[in-house]
């Protein structure tokens, strides 16, 4: 998905000994919105907008060992190895042709050096200049920052497509708030701001503008705008819609400490997993605190000062756990951390209560979204029907106060509420809205300029979208089977114009899908190398379907 | 009412005698009626019409047409084709007396009256075919009875024979066949070649150029304006890029280019290359005909060469069952078809035989066909021997090339051509004998080649004659015996072997027809006919016979006395040096002849050969032409330059040589030449006489001023993609005086951003020298040309050249450039603005303009020589960066590793003690780069003072880096002590520390040890102490846990009151 952004001057953030300034430059191309103020919380704002850049640069995707080297040093040893290997034959003679071959192989060697090393040396230089002039474009999108009469809040979503962040901080963060506009507009960011941030200074007066004129010029530049073309894959963009769709779910809840993170932090610090699974079980129980066990090694941290305060017991997983050491640079500052969880393998949100500030981290079920996760939830499925006039409605109520309760909002448009808070989730998937788990307003919050196509998003491929037109057909019958040190086994039948299909799935202790097979064409064609069949997604949707009935 | 076009038909046969006459008439505007009477003749005819309702004009032609077509097939035929439609005579066969001929007349007649006394079946078309084939002129008026006799073939046949036998007389039918839409296309197209062959020349010319209006009038276009790249990419882009399943363009050029050579010779090559794919075959198919009709050899040579080289189309995955396809069995058959041709050709003794024979022969290259002899073994089950045999079949040199071998040597009883007419092979030994000895004929031929050769050596004197050795051939080879087929055929058309060795490309090819003209018994008479025109081609001709055998011919016939100064300029044009070499030695002998001649020269200055015309400088001094002849040269050279086509750079280096020597020489001359013929050599299509003609200008120079010289002609000699022609252009700008050229301003202003990197360097000599003596228009252009080095230049080079002129030629008029637009030069997208900013701050912008940010910024740059500019700043302001130095150390934290080292080094030494700040001391300790702390550090504890101690640990204590936390310990002891007030302050700074996960360790046990101290002092401090404590007690660390559970304890027992999260209770003891 193509994003065009222009942005006028750059971001900037300006400090020096006495005074320091963060000007953000805004999306011209959207509706004007600016603010204007001075930071009154200057150290706590630090740190929550250093989180919030954790966030934006957090990658935690398996990366592999760049071996290219080293198989370019083995090939060309190979030739050497296996002369020697065969040198063993006739030792002398064999020795002499070796050594004649290898001298010329390495004057050959020697000879490619200094006629590549030019090439090799400019490239490196072009790559180091590359990474020095444009580490902006490692970047994925430019956070997008609201202002809304009460608040102003930041959003940004990482590049492995699974943490969001947001900061929210009401107007008692700043003092001399001068006029402002309403509205949502992305904001240019580069990597040298957080370096920036870092100068912020409780003695420093700071300025904090969202501004299309910014500071006033220091350094000219010859564009006074800046032409940003973001290619976006979808799944990412999906990815960030279906976290904050998630919001509206509803969740377990509970507070932590502040210690509490500090001792989930120092737990994944200290520890590092060599294999599955990794997740950590919440215990929560009635009045009891709250226990989080952190699996592979069983360790259990009992959150004392914590105490669930929910009707039931619950326990629930999640997975991605390394992702909350971005909460670190906030235990200081934070008052407490409210967690939400919406279950086991779903996402999980956890809002860090800076006092006039929110810092909420969320995260989706698992750090990577490959395929062996896939067909387990569909975040973006519609949740009710909803007529175009109540939705009409409700948007145009949104528009006027940007923000309010669900119950407000039906009081004031007359409509049943069930309607409207079906509507608000319909425009949250769409990216129009926000739910703020803080304060449980909606607010009016245009992720982007254009509409995002939903029908292209809410699948991530045809299979996935066939699939679940299987599961609503409800032609599926299964038997599932626990394997000891393999996991769940989920046999299936699905029906499928008159042909059965027998679809095989294995669910392993990470809620993998972790071998499957099936008697279709597309998996006798592909096996799983085009990731599972429609039938294997189709089996998995209906078992974890029946799996969360029962359990509720 | 109004006639469009009538017909009327006549139907005679037995008793019956009727007509048939169809209208097309215009009723009204576009709409049309047929109608049609018929009725016996004489008599009153009944009317009919075919259209109920008037109809447009297509459609009613299409009516027209098919009734015509329906009329005629049926045997009606008009009067005008073929005279008074009367019973039909059978024509006077009396004058035949070839058997062949006859049987074929007899044939047609029984054809004609539908009956067959014949015992062999022979198709009547077939028999139509084989008298076209014959041209037998008393067959035509069979033929035109016989045309809708039977099947469409017949029809066909019967169009193509006419075309061949008939006479004028037959005009009509063909026409009315050539017009009417309702035939097929290709009996359609060879009724307009057989019509265009019986029409008179007049009448010819006039039908083809009304056909020519019939073609696409783009088309008609470039056929007009008669150039033929445009022509070829016409082509092109109709028939290869447009993909359509018939290109009837393609026949129809066919038919212009029979008058127009241009067209013909665009179309052959475009045929040459065009593939044989599906939709364009069909119209291969068709020319081939149409040129067999019109015995163009060159066309039918040329495919049928494309035929024995090119593999059938496999690629078309409808080829099996469409006819439209290059298939296997297609291109077997038109191979054989044109072997057989050649054959009949020479077995009827048609002359036509060596015309067809010398194309075909010509059609070979030594580039393309070069496969060499090789050998196939095979074994072969003998049935009388009961046993295998192991054959080897050898083949020849190119055994592929059914043709070449077949006109060459299809006599020699040493090759055999295989039963699919496909291959040549040598002919196996009859059984018995042994394996015949190696390729005879290849031998044959090298002895032939050497024999050649050592003629040649022998021949250096031209006392030998050729005639004797030639007899002696004859002697020993008499013409039964010979190897070359229809050797007599040959023999009558010597030309043709002189056309073998000019335009052959073929060794074999030469060797053969050397060899034949040789031992022609008329080589003498032949010989003296040769002129320099048949030299020249001869040494054009890069391949080794004919280079060897020009210049033996060319040494036989000159005569240093009586020199030919054709056979000269022939030599001197030959491709070989030795040619050359010898043409200028002869040229060199009779400079008096040869330099009388105006011709000679202008050749010898426009020679391809550099040699030459370095031989031309040599020669020329010696010259002594009188003015008429130096005039008559010189206006020949411009005729000659200013209607050249403009052919390439090569040529043009060439004329532009060519140019530079006749200036040499002729300057004086050049001088008194007309305006207006230099105007019109500067409108001339090659860019080397441009430039000829722009020099021609400056040689005026001495005679007048060039002031009047107007700006679009400047500009179109700086434009032109020559070189030459842009250097003249320089040259005469420059030669305009300077007080002209101050009031051209856009002219220089152009001329430095001209499109080429050569003008615009050149051109700086002459800025200079205006920039000097008009300081004013100096500023101006620099005002236009800085706001070019932002933008994207227009052609590469310009933003170097542009900086390059102003930093140099204009560097002392930059006054006007001001501080913004010196900035953004810096900070332009471009390596040469930036550079030349740089320059402009350097000299012209005021320090004091320019705020420390800006210059810090500078330090940033990616530029070195700005980075340098900053550094030299710094250097050269101390006061003022002593002034500024909050905003000064900012420097440290560049990214360019070496600014932050002179920023290092810079602080260091030029900063004293009393020069630093708190501020700014902190300053650069809040930097995030680890090395720039560092520094921050050593100068905080070199600097230090002790009244500033709190301040520092305030501004330090807020450092988020752990470092810089743990530095801020130091300050802990001494400065925090016993102030509460102060240590509230501080809270975020122990929490921080304290909640560091898995960090800091030092720095934890520091604040421990300083807050478990400070916690007992007071009430107060024990309460807001008790409250940190408390929330880290949470902390799974055990370490830590035990630390603030004493710390905690502690607490407890000296303030008893302090709410804190723990229960102390008594260690149990056991009572005694």
């Amino acid at each position: 998905m193509l994003f065009n952004y222009r942005y006028s001057g750059q971001t900037e953030v300006y400090s020096n000994a006495t005074s320091a300034g963060i000007s953000f430059a805004p999306d011209t191309h959207r509706e004007p919105t600016f603010f204007n103020g001075k930071l009154r919380k200057k150290l706590a704002f630090r740190e929550a907008i250093s989180a919030l850049h954790d966030v934006v640069v957090s990658d935690l995707r398996f990366k592999p060992k760049d071996k290219t080297a080293y198989k370019e040093w083995a090939a060309q040893q190979e030739s050497v190895w296996l002369a020697e290997a065969m040198g063993h034959y006739d030792a002398a003679a064999a020795e002499n042709q070796m050594k004649a071959l290898k001298d010329e192989l390495n004057n050959i060697y020697q000879e490619k050096e200094k006629v590549m090393s030019p090439y090799y040396k400019a490239r490196r230089a072009y790559f180091d200049y590359l990474y020095q002039k444009d580490r902006d474009a490692w970047f994925v999108l430019d956070p997008v920052i609201s202002v809304h009469p009460d608040e102003i809040f930041f959003e940004c979503f990482s590049q492995d497509e699974s943490a969001y962040g947001k900061l929210s901080a009401n107007y008692n963060v700043f003092k001399e708030v001068n006029e402002f506009q309403c509205g949502t507009t992305n904001i240019d960011y580069s990597a040298n701001l957080y370096n920036e941030f870092q100068k912020i200074r409780d003695y420093k007066e700071t300025t904090f503008s969202v501004d299309p004129g910014g500071f006033s010029v220091q350094t000219t530049q010859e564009e006074m705008f800046r032409e940003v073309k973001i290619d976006l894959p979808d799944s990412w963009v999906r990815g960030f819609l279906q976290v904050s769709s998630a919001m509206t779910l509803p969740a377990a809840s509970f507070d932590l400490h502040p210690m509490d993170v500090y001792n989930f932090c120092s737990w994944l610090r200290r520890f590092k997993e060599k294999n599955g699974p990794r997740s950590i079980r919440f215990l929560l129980e009635p009045g009891k605190p709250v226990r989080a066990i952190f699996e592979p090694w069983n360790k259990e941290i009992v959150c004392a000062r914590s105490i669930y305060t929910g009707p039931q017991r619950r326990e629930i997983r999640i997975w991605g756990r390394r992702r909350m050491l971005i909460l670190e640079r906030l235990i200081p500052v934070a008052k407490k951390f409210t967690v939400h969880l919406t279950g086991s393998g779903l996402p999980s949100f956890y809002v860090a209560d800076l006092g006039d500030m929110q810092f909420t981290l969320g995260l989706s079920g698992w750090t990577a979204n490959d395929w062996s996760r896939a067909g387990q939830f569909d975040l973006m499925a519609p949740r009710a029907e909803v007529s175009d006039m109540t939705k009409e409605l409700v948007y145009n109520e949104l528009k006027q106060t940007w923000m309010g309760k669900a119950e407000e909002i039906a009081a004031k448009t007359g409509q049943p509420l069930p309607s409207v808070l079906a509507a608000l989730g319909i425009y949250t998937q769409a990216g129009k809205v926000i739910y703020d788990l803080h304060t449980g307003y909606y607010r009016l919050r245009e992720l982007s300029r254009e509409p995002l196509p939903l029908d292209q998003l809410r699948f991530s491929n045809p299979k996935e979208a066939s699939a679940t037109r299987l599961v609503t057909d409800g032609k599926i019958t299964f038997s599932a089977q626990e394997v000891p040190g393999v996991g769940t086994q989920v046999t299936g039948e699905i029906t499928v114009a008159r042909r059965p299909y027998h679809p095989v799935i294995v669910i392993d202790g990470d809620e993998r899908m972790s071998t499957a097979h099936c008697d279709c064409y597309d998996y006798q064609t592909n096996k799983l190398y085009k990731g599972p069949c429609e039938h294997m997604l189709a089996l998995r949707m209906a078992y974890e379907k029946q799996k969360a009935n029962s359990n509720a | 009412m109004r006639f469009i076009k009538q017909t009327k038909l006549f139907f005679r046969e037995g008793n019956s005698d009727k007509t048939y006459e169809i209208d097309l008439c215009e009723v009204g505007p576009g709409q049309y009626v047929v109608n049609f009477r018929y009725g016996k003749r004489g008599s009153a005819l009944k009317e009919g019409s075919k259209t109920v309702n008037p109809v447009d004009l297509p459609a009613a032609t299409a009516i027209y047409d098919a009734l015509e077509k329906e009329k005629r097939s049926k045997g009606y035929a008009a009067e005008q084709d073929a005279g008074p439609v009367a019973e039909f005579v059978a024509p006077d066969t009396s004058q035949v007396t070839d058997p062949v001929q006859v049987a074929i007349l007899k044939r047609l007649e029984y054809a004609l009256k539908r009956n067959s006394r014949f015992k062999t079946e022979w198709k009547t078309s077939r028999v139509i075919w084989k008298a076209g084939e014959l041209r037998l002129k008393e067959a035509a008026p069979f033929i035109t009875k016989l045309i809708e006799r039977e099947s469409a073939m017949q029809r066909y046949s019967s169009l193509w024979a006419l075309g061949r036998c008939g006479s004028e007389s037959d005009t009509g039918t063909l026409k009315a066949y050539a017009e009417n839409s309702t035939y097929p296309y290709y009996q359609r197209q060879i009724a307009v070649h057989a019509l265009i062959l019986l029409l008179p020349e007049a009448a010819r010319k006039e039908y083809i150029a009304q056909f020519e209006k019939g073609l696409d009038p783009e088309i008609q276009n470039v056929i007009k304006n008669g150039n033929r790249a445009d022509l070829l990419t016409e082509i092109n882009q109709r028939v290869k890029v447009l993909v359509q399943p018939a290109y009837p363009v393609l026949e129809e050029l066919y038919v212009v280019s029979i008058i127009n050579p241009m067209v013909r010779e665009v179309l052959l090559k475009f045929i040459t290359e065009l593939p044989f794919k599906r939709n364009y075959f069909q119209h291969v198919r068709h020319l081939f005909k149409q040129a067999e009709l019109r015995d163009d050899h060159e066309l039918v040579a040329l495919l049928g060469a494309r035929f024995e080289w090119e593999e059938d189309n496999k690629s078309d995955p409808y080829a099996r069952n469409s006819s439209r396809a290059y298939t296997k069995t297609t291109r077997a058959y038109l191979r054989r078809r044109v072997l057989r041709r050649v054959k009949q050709m020479g077995k009827r003794n048609d002359m036509q035989y060596v015309r067809l024979a010398t194309a075909l022969l010509l059609q070979y290259d030594a580039a393309k066909h070069n496969k060499p002899e090789y050998s196939t073994s095979t074994y072969v089950w003998n049935t009388n021997s009961r046993s295998y045999a192991y054959v080897t079949t050898g083949f020849p040199k190119n055994a592929g090339a059914v043709f070449l071998h077949y006109i060459l040597q299809g006599n020699n009883k040493a090759l055999t051509l295989n039963t699919s007419k496909t291959i040549w092979y040598i002919t196996p030994a009859p059984e018995g004998t042994t394996q015949a000895p190696a390729p005879e004929q290849s031998r044959k031929g090298e002895n032939l080649l050497q024999k050649v050769a050592s003629l040649f050596r022998g021949r250096k004197h031209a006392d030998v004659q050729p005639a004797v050795s030639a007899e002696q051939v004859i002697k020993t080879t008499s013409e039964t015996e010979s190897e070359v087929p229809f050797l007599h055929l040959w023999r009558q058309l010597p030309q043709a072997f002189i056309q073998l060795l000019i335009k052959g490309s073929m060794e074999e090819v030469h060797d053969f027809a050397l060899h034949q003209l040789l031992q022609h018994p008329d080589y003498n008479t032949l010989r003296e006919r040769m002129d320099g025109n048949v030299i020249r081609a001869l040494l054009g001709n890069p391949f080794r016979l004919p280079q060897e055998y020009g210049l033996q011919l060319a040494r036989e016939k000159f005569n240093i006395n009586a020199p030919d100064l054709s056979i000269i300029q022939a030599l001197l044009n030959g491709i070989s040096e030795e040619a050359r070499q010898q043409g200028m030695e002869w040229a060199e002998a009779r400079p008096d002849i040869c330099l009388a001649d105006v011709g000679f020269i202008q050749e010898l200055l426009f020679s391809k050969h550099k040699d030459v015309r370095d031989f031309a400088v040599k020669l020329l001094p010696k010259a002594t032409l009188s003015e008429e002849q130096t005039k008559k040269l010189i206006i020949n050279t411009i005729a000659f330059l200013s209607s050249f086509p403009d052919l390439g750079q090569e040529t043009n280096d060439i004329l532009t040589e060519g140019t530079r020597i006749l200036e040499q020489f002729f300057g004086a001359a050049l001088i008194q030449l007309d305006f207006n013929l230099i105007e019109q050599l500067l409108q001339a299509a090659s860019p080397a006489t441009q430039a000829f003609a722009a020099r021609l200008l400056l040689l005026k120079k001495q005679q007048f001023k060039l002031d009047h010289i107007n700006d679009s002609l400047l500009l179109r000699l700086l434009e032109n993609s020559y070189q030459p022609v842009r250097a003249a252009g320089v040259d005469i700008l420059s030669a305009i005086s300077d007080e002209e050229l101050v009031k051209r301003q856009g002219l220089l202003l152009y001329s430095c951003t001209a499109p080429y990197t050569d003008v615009r360097n050149a051109i700086r000599p002459l800025i200079k020298r205006i920039a000097e003596r008009e300081a004013s228009l100096a500023v101006w252009l620099v005002n236009e040309l800085v706001p070019l080095l932002m933008r994207k230049e227009t052609s590469e080079g310009l933003h170097e050249d542009l900086a390059l002129v102003l930093s140099n030629e204009l560097v002392s008029h930059l006054q006007d450039i001001d501080q913004a637009t010196a900035l953004r030069l810096l900070y332009s997208n471009y390596r040469p603005a930036q550079a030349f900013g740089v320059l402009v701050l350097d000299k012209y912008i005021p320090a004091e303009g320019l705020t420390i940010k800006q210059v810090i910024a500078a330090g940033n740059h990616e530029l070195q020589a700005v980075r340098e500019w900053c550094w030299r700043f710094f250097n050269q302001h101390v006061a003022r960066i002593k002034y500024e130095r909050d905003a000064a150390v900012a420097l440290l934290d560049a990214t360019w590793e070496d600014t932050r080292n002179f920023a290092a080094e810079y602080f260091r030494t030029q900063f004293q003690a009393e020069d630093w700040s708190p501020e700014s001391l902190v300053a650069i300790a809040d930097s995030v780069n680890p090395l720039v702390q560092a520094f921050g550090r050593e100068l905080l504890t070199r600097f230090f003072r002790e009244e500033d101690g709190t301040v520092y640990l305030m501004k330090l204590s807020q450092h988020p880096g752990v470092t810089m936390q743990l530095f801020a310990t130091n300050y802990l002891e001494n400065y925090a002590k016993d102030n509460l007030a102060y240590m509230k302050d501080l809270e975020h700074y122990f929490r921080s520390v304290l909640s560091r996960v898995n960090k800091a360790r030092v720095a934890k046990e520091r604040i421990f040890n300083f807050l478990e101290k400070e916690s007992v002092k007071t009430a107060e401090a024990a309460e807001y102490i008790g409250s940190i404590i408390a929330d880290i007690s949470a902390t799974v660390a055990i370490g830590d846990k035990a630390r603030c559970i004493s710390i905690m304890r502690n607490i407890h027992q000296a303030y008893p009151d302090v709410l804190l999260p723990v229960r102390f209770s008594e260690i149990p003891m056991k009572h005694f």
